[in-house]
């Protein structure tokens, strides 16, 4: 188990009560009810840390984070997440940010760091196409040069929340030839530039989480380069590594499992005795001990991250494992709502406005929200067999 | 079993692809969703092919056809997402109907249903809605007018396209069983998107009074005819079931063999062909349990019956899912998208595992017979 210093868990005691008294109690109530969260809420939320100087906590002083160590930042996710308080968004904050200040030139630091950190700059990431998925080192999408501009044609795929974006950072091909992985230039861009369409992509959960994004001779200032022409590749792989230890967020899978108790109370309350509530809490015993798992597989990560050790497989693993519970997860949220299993309100999950005295069919979208969205999870991220891939690889050289 | 000549049970299977081919295009579902909520639809298409008639007696009236013909067309309205209340009308309602019905009223009671004239829902579920009667607390009492109904039914598929309700009640605390106009005073419905984007309602029946003629049945008679009805009901779902998971195998397999990742078809990764086999071994089961279900309603010993459909309904729900979910995640991205069906054959089987007792509730049953 983690062992926590004094100043880690005065740190931990801060921030639990910092949440509790400043989490608006609407953007709560979406949370717990598992409801879309639209980019008011999460921009209101981030805003109510950044005030306070916890937001983007984990980036060094010098640009405006707070310097806090591996643990600190996984106590804050922890805390966050338990208190209901939404995911923090990270294609700002811990994708482009840590790229800009590990890889940015002092011009692009001063002009997009401080965007992130107010929260008035949303970015949206555009990597993905239509044929580079999985093998993302295959994307077309291609920048030619033009004096002091890059003139950009293609598509980007899966660019989620671009409907809400100011800026992108965005993959794209410089160099035909050679090997696929060396021609590939990390740009960022305003997406109010001429020549850029958004076109929405409704999901399986029937709600507009993500786009394709379509470039007709887009033209970007050279000054919008990050690093070298050629080094995105490298400069990705950094980036995705960030993206997959948040993805385990353990915190919000926590406040699941304790939802589900407070449930299977309730129910014990109101029909004392029937076998169906002995077989839920079986499902959710067995939840608990793999959650467990995955929190001490977390916990490992994290501290030999911190110690500066390599983590080799340890990162895969995680996020297989930790798709995997989220969807299992899901299942049984949903299960308990017995015959509303059916009920899907996508209105109401998709507007969350605070309802005094949801119906049964509205308490129970959430639950069919969850399940459907997180089919997603074992996609996104680098795929469930992907990861598998990784992993054998590693292990058989 | 089939009670049909074979050329008949090809016609309809003829009707039913030609029906889908021409009016169900997958790309419409929105269109479909909108004229599903005003009610209109295709029902009287499917009145005038004589599918409204197809599972009831001759002597009621109907065609006569056994499981085996009804699975004909639920096969393909599994394949097509068919959201019409086929199930929800002719075989949870109608087989109701005619299990319960003394035979002197029978056939004037399924005319209007099989005429297309009519369309009845059954109203039974509630807080724990199982095809079992010991969850209805709904109660009917003798009044002057006949009887008065106070209770309430929850998650009842497809009432919104109802003329009238097939309520389940406890009159003198026997089972007993309703015909209740749709719009009868004290009734209030609150219906709901289903996640097989489908509508469902919730009714609320605050002394809702009926005439005496109402009463369709009461006695134990009600209990076990509406249980079978659901039991019906699952045994042809069976075929539904199948028919999605057979075209979510075949989207699947052409999917593995058109995409291409890392400079090859994806079907070359032996990981995603051992996925795409567990679909078919998944697609095996379900196929054999709707065979199983075809001939299932000839057996005599009932007791066994309701055991192979519960265990059906169980195996099939699971399997179907975890077939789904597959399907989903070998097409990546696109998988999880609106646009594609193969989403939306999950969330359809989702609804069906939902349906009067998911998987955990029928194996809850079928633990408590050891
Ligand atoms: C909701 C959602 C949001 C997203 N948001 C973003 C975003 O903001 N920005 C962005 O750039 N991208 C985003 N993505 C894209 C995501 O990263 C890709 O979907 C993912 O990389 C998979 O690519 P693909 O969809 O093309 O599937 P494919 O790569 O075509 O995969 C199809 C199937 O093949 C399997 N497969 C592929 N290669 C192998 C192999 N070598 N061995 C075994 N199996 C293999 C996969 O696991 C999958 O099951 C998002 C995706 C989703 C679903």
């Amino acid at each position: 188990m983690m062992r926590l210093s004094a100043e880690e868990q005065a740190f931990q005691k801060q921030v639990r009560a910092f949440i509790r008294d400043n989490l608006p109690a609407d953007i709560k109530y979406k949370v717990d009810n598992n409801l879309l969260l639209k980019k008011d809420d999460h921009v209101r939320w981030q805003k109510i840390l950044g005030d306070k100087g916890w937001f983007a906590g984990g980036w060094p002083e010098q640009y405006g984070g707070a310097g806090w160590s591996e643990t600190q930042q996984y106590i804050f996710d922890q805390e966050n997440a338990l208190a209901g308080a939404p995911f923090i968004i990270p294609y700002g904050v811990n994708m482009v940010g840590p790229v800009l200040y590990n890889f940015g030139t002092e011009e692009q630091k001063e002009k997009y760091l401080p965007g992130i950190l107010s929260n008035d700059t949303w970015w949206t990431q555009g990597y993905s196409e239509p044929n580079a998925g999985s093998d993302l080192a295959s994307l077309k999408c291609s920048a030619r040069r033009e004096g002091d501009e890059y003139v950009i044609n293609g598509t980007k795929m899966w660019t989620t929340q671009a409907q809400y974006a100011d800026m992108m950072h965005i993959l794209v091909r410089t160099d035909d030839g050679g090997k696929k992985q060396e021609g590939i230039t990390f740009l960022v861009l305003d997406m109010n530039t001429p020549g850029i369409t958004i076109s929405p992509i409704i999901t399986i959960d029937g709600v507009y989480h993500t786009n394709q994004t379509f470039f007709d001779e887009v033209r970007v200032p050279v000054a919008n380069r990050v690093g070298d022409e050629g080094d995105g590749w490298k400069i990705a792989r950094f980036l995705l590594e960030h993206e997959r230890t948040a993805i385990a967020d353990t915190g919000a899978k926590s406040r699941g499992v304790a939802a589900i108790k407070q449930r299977l109370q309730v129910m014990e309350q109101e029909r004392p005795g029937q076998p169906q509530n002995l077989l839920f809490k079986m499902r959710l015993a067995e939840i608990e001990s793999e959650l467990t798992a995955v929190i001490a597989l977390e916990q490992r990560l994290i501290a030999d991250w911190q110690a500066g050790k390599p983590v080799g497989y340890g990162a895969s693993a995680l996020k297989v494992r930790a798709t995997e519970l989220q969807q299992s997860l899901s299942v049984l949220i949903a299960d308990l709502n017995g015959p509303y299993k059916a009920a899907y309100e996508v209105d109401y999950v998709d507007q969350g406005k605070v309802v005094d005295d949801p119906t049964p069919s509205q308490l129970a979208s959430g639950g069919g929200y969850l399940y459907l969205y997180g089919r997603c999870a074992s996609i996104y991220g680098g795929s469930n067999q992907v990861q598998r891939n990784i992993i054998a690889k590693m292990v058989l050289g | 079993m089939s009670h049909l000549q074979e050329e008949d049970r090809l016609l309809i299977q003829e009707a039913v692809d030609k029906f889908i081919l021409d009016n169900y295009p997958f790309e419409e579902k929105e269109k479909r969703l909108a004229e599903l909520g005003q009610y209109g639809g295709h029902w009287g298409t499917f009145a005038e092919l004589g599918w409204l008639m197809l599972p009831f007696a001759e002597e009621a009236g109907g065609l006569g056809g056994g499981i085996a013909d009804v699975q004909v067309l639920l096969q393909a309205f599994g394949r097509g997402l068919i959201a019409e209340p086929f199930s929800e009308v002719v075989l949870q309602a109608g087989k109701a109907l005619e299990f319960c019905a003394p035979e002197s009223s029978r056939e004037q009671l399924l005319l209007p249903l099989m005429s297309g004239e009519q369309r009845v829902v059954l109203a039974h579920g509630e807080v724990s809605a199982d095809a079992d009667f010991s969850a209805v607390t709904c109660i009917a009492e003798t009044c002057a007018e006949g009887y008065r109904l106070t209770g309430s039914k929850r998650v009842v598929c497809q009432a919104g396209s109802a003329d009238r309700y097939l309520v389940t009640a406890k009159l003198n605390n026997e089972p007993a069983l309703f015909l209740v106009d749709a719009g009868s005073d004290n009734l209030e419905r609150y219906e709901y998107l289903t996640i097989d984007t489908r509508y469902a309602s919730d009714l609320q029946l605050d002394g809702v009074t009926v005439p005496a003629a109402a009463l369709v049945a009461t006695g134990e008679v009600v209990a076990e005819g509406v249980r079978d009805a659901l039991l019906y009901t699952f045994a042809g779902l069976a075929a539904e079931v199948h028919g999605i998971a057979k075209n979510l195998r075949l989207m699947t397999a052409e999917y593995l063999n058109t995409r291409e990742q890392f400079g090859t078809k994806i079907a070359n990764f032996q990981a995603l062909q051992h996925l795409l086999a567990d679909m078919v071994i998944a697609e095996e089961e379900i196929a054999s349990l709707a065979w199983l279900m075809s001939n299932v309603w000839e057996m005599e010993d009932s007791t066994e019956r309701e055991r192979l459909i519960r265990s059906t309904k169980a195996r099939m729900c699971v399997a179907g899912r975890q077939l789904a979910e597959i399907a989903v995640q070998l097409h990546g991205g696109v998988g999880v998208t609106d646009e594609l069906i193969v989403s939306h054959y999950l969330r359809r089987m989702v609804a069906i595992d939902a349906l009067y007792g998911d998987s955990q509730q029928q194996l809850l049953w079928l633990a408590q017979q050891v």
